[in-house]
């Protein structure tokens, strides 16, 4: 089966980072095996495109196609019991769900009533989490757990409908965007509470930290700009990272190797390709 | 991080106090001359609301706002301030599966002729049928405040965009041979089309009360798009196992009554922007045996009534006759005939109180015993229903 997969990763191959973007129809959202692994995109579509970054440019392949009645919202890669797999959340006939996928089989599926958006996944924890797009409420569930349901892990007081969701790992914690009003809130793991972190920001789409952590990008596909928050610093707002003529709504992230970050538009039908300092990267 | 203090002195003070009172009133003077859109909310049904949410996208660029014109639908404001400009061709879900729209909004004054995008969210409450409403906008920006009330797609997240027409009573299906059954399904939305998600073979049909009862089952919408109002057959191809049939149904039952349902799961979505709505249509089945089965049980039944009329007649006074059984065997098919045709008028049979169908495979053989056993038969069936 991995040689299958492999021959149809090299036949499939079909894009290229060239001038600091490649083509690709309505990407939505961008994640990276961390540390140093293959980005996964997946498509509004339901096409899921494996990407190898060699430190200057960006090839991608079509990885496997999600079924016709899963519409994605979000993807997050991750290390599951030594393997390399897939979560997927989205809307599925008319409900929620959040599918795992080994290789391109679907292994797992946890459902639930409201439409489900931002996902998450907290590796120590084994622990996914995921955002409800309908309501203020994030929800959970555990890898090893039988049910097939996730859970209600808290509110986020003063939103109403949200998208990102960031487990922010150093501080225990997790960094939701509210996408009508451009607000972030941060909810504590512990004693789950939330706090307004930064507002003003048209509608945040995406969430990521950098390698150290310390510096928080928001994409806003509002205002057809990256963001960017100094987490290490309290009271401070985000400041334009980047923000190229060439967005149009941006709404995916993926941090890739020397800085560099890869940034999904779906409304260009685009990855973009950043340098550290936000410029579109042309090498 | 700890703060420090700045010392300043009471000279200083009024000067930058002065500064920032100006910085202020103009940051005031800008933010009010910065465009907003309000949607007051829409009510497309009693109980229900639909919200449109506009965030400010920024200013377009020159060489953009001459690519996008051709495209954009332009709405005048009531007092010709504004023209809002819609971009149909930007009608999607965006990855939270809301309904998004692109607004562009210019004021009429040349002088301030600058172009501004707006991503508006559609938010809905409750369930109605999607439509092609009328939406209002107030706008507030550097010519001042006006109006705009425009037609915009509104869309409920969950209502059914199909309905299955109504048929009196049950739809026939043999039970002998494959067959069709050509449904009728209506468009339920108000100016918007449905549209089939997926292909046919997404299309799907099962029986939850007896899946065994088929080898196949599958379903075909004639038209994908279905317009406002408008209908469409949706063609079930069933492949029937008879004997299983036969098996669960063969108690007899009223003519027309239901002897099962076939599920119709079918995803559709309205047009410009719906979101896939699955819907399980429930289709109301009877089944009519194979013609060849029919004739045995008609034959069978009519065979056992000349049987029993001789062995309970008596042989001094009825002595046995070919002739009179035979006529009494052609007797018994002619009545079967007879309740058929009474039957296809809508005339009710009822034996021994209970209501049957003379196409069925029990009742048929019935008919034809009581008709070709006679009075004697008769009398003798009441005789144990009564007890005696």
């Amino acid at each position: 089966m991995m040689r299958l997969l492999l021959c149809f990763f090299i036949l499939a191959s079909h894009a290229l980072a060239q001038n600091g973007s490649f083509s690709l129809k309505r990407p939505i959202a961008l994640d990276r095996v961390q540390p140093a692994g293959n980005i996964f995109a997946v498509t509004a579509i339901g096409e899921v495109y494996e990407m190898h970054d060699d430190g200057k440019r960006l090839s991608s392949s079509k990885y496997f196609q999600l079924p016709s009645n899963m519409s994605p919202s979000d993807l997050v890669s991750a290390v599951i019991g030594g393997k390399k797999m897939l979560l997927v959340s989205g809307l599925m006939q008319k409900a929620g769900f959040v599918a795992l996928y080994d290789g391109n089989s679907n292994t797992r599926l946890w459902r639930s009533s409201h439409v489900l958006s931002g996902l998450d996944y907290s590796p120590e924890l084994t622990t996914l989490y995921v955002a409800s797009a309908d309501t203020n409420e994030i929800y959970q569930a555990r890898i090893g757990d039988k049910d097939n349901l996730v859970h209600f892990l808290a509110e986020i007081a003063g939103a109403r409908h949200l998208g990102p969701v960031l487990f922010d790992a150093p501080r225990q914690r997790l960094i939701v965007g509210e996408v009508d009003s451009g607000e972030l809130y941060t909810l504590d793991l512990t004693s789950r509470r939330s706090h307004l972190l930064a507002r003003n920001l048209g509608s945040p789409q995406a969430l990521m930290l950098t390698a150290d952590a310390k510096q928080l990008l928001i994409a806003d596909a509002a205002r057809r700009t990256i963001y960017r928050l100094d987490l290490s610093k309290p009271d401070t707002v985000p400041v334009i990272f980047s923000k190229l003529p060439q967005f149009s709504e941006p709404v995916g992230l993926a941090l890739l190797s020397a800085g560099r970050v890869a940034v999904a538009d779906d409304r260009a039908n685009a990855v973009f390709v950043l340098t550290s300092s936000g410029l579109l990267d042309t090498q | 991080m700890p703060r420090t203090a700045v010392p300043q002195t009471g000279g200083d003070c009024s000067l930058s106090c002065f500064l920032l009172a100006l910085f202020w009133l103009l940051a005031v003077n800008v933010a009010a001359q910065e465009p907003s859109i309000i949607f007051p909310p829409t009510t497309p049904a009693p109980g229900t609301a639909v919200r449109f949410i506009a965030v400010p996208g920024g200013t377009l660029p020159q060489a953009e706002i001459a690519n996008l014109i051709p495209s954009l639908v332009p709405n005048p404001s009531a007092d010709h301030k504004y023209v809002l400009f819609v971009d149909p061709q930007s009608y999607r879900r965006d990855k939270n599966h809301r309904f998004d729209i692109d607004m562009y909004l210019k004021p009429s004054d040349p002088q301030l002729a600058s172009m501004r995008r707006f991503l508006v969210w559609e938010d809905p409450t409750g369930t109605f049928a999607d439509s092609l409403a009328e939406v209002t906008a107030q706008i507030s920006g550097p010519s001042g405040l006006d109006t705009v009330t425009f037609k915009l797609p509104v869309h409920s997240d969950d209502s059914p965009n199909l309905a299955l027409l109504p048929i009196d009573g049950a739809y026939p299906v043999s039970m002998g041979s494959n067959s069709t059954v050509t449904l009728g399904v209506k468009n339920n939305l108000n100016g918007l089309h449905s549209l089939l998600s997926g292909s046919n073979s997404d299309i799907k049909v099962t029986d939850d009360d007896c899946s065994t009862c088929w080898a196949g089952l599958t379903a075909e919408l004639k038209r994908s798009q279905i317009a406002p109002g408008a209908s469409a057959s949706l063609v079930l191809h069933l492949q029937p196992n008879t004997f299983q049939i036969l098996k669960r149904n063969w108690a007899p039952t009223a003519p027309n009554s239901n002897q099962g349902h076939l599920t119709v799961s079918i995803t559709t979505h309205s047009a410009e922007g719906g979101l896939d709505v699955p819907q399980d249509l429930a289709v109301p089945i009877r089944f009519t045996p194979p013609p060849l089965y029919l004739l045995l049980c008609l034959l069978l039944g009519a065979v056992v009534g000349v049987l029993m009329r001789v062995l309970l007649s008596n042989p001094q006074k009825d002595p046995f006759s070919w002739r009179t059984n035979a006529f009494q065997f052609l007797l018994a098919l002619l009545v079967w005939l007879v309740v058929l045709a009474l039957s296809a008028a809508k005339t009710k049979l009822t034996i021994f109180g209970f209501e049957l169908d003379p196409t069925a495979l029990i009742p048929a053989g019935i008919i034809t015993l009581l008709a070709a056993g006679g009075p004697a038969v008769v009398a003798k069936i009441s005789e144990v229903f009564k007890g005696k």
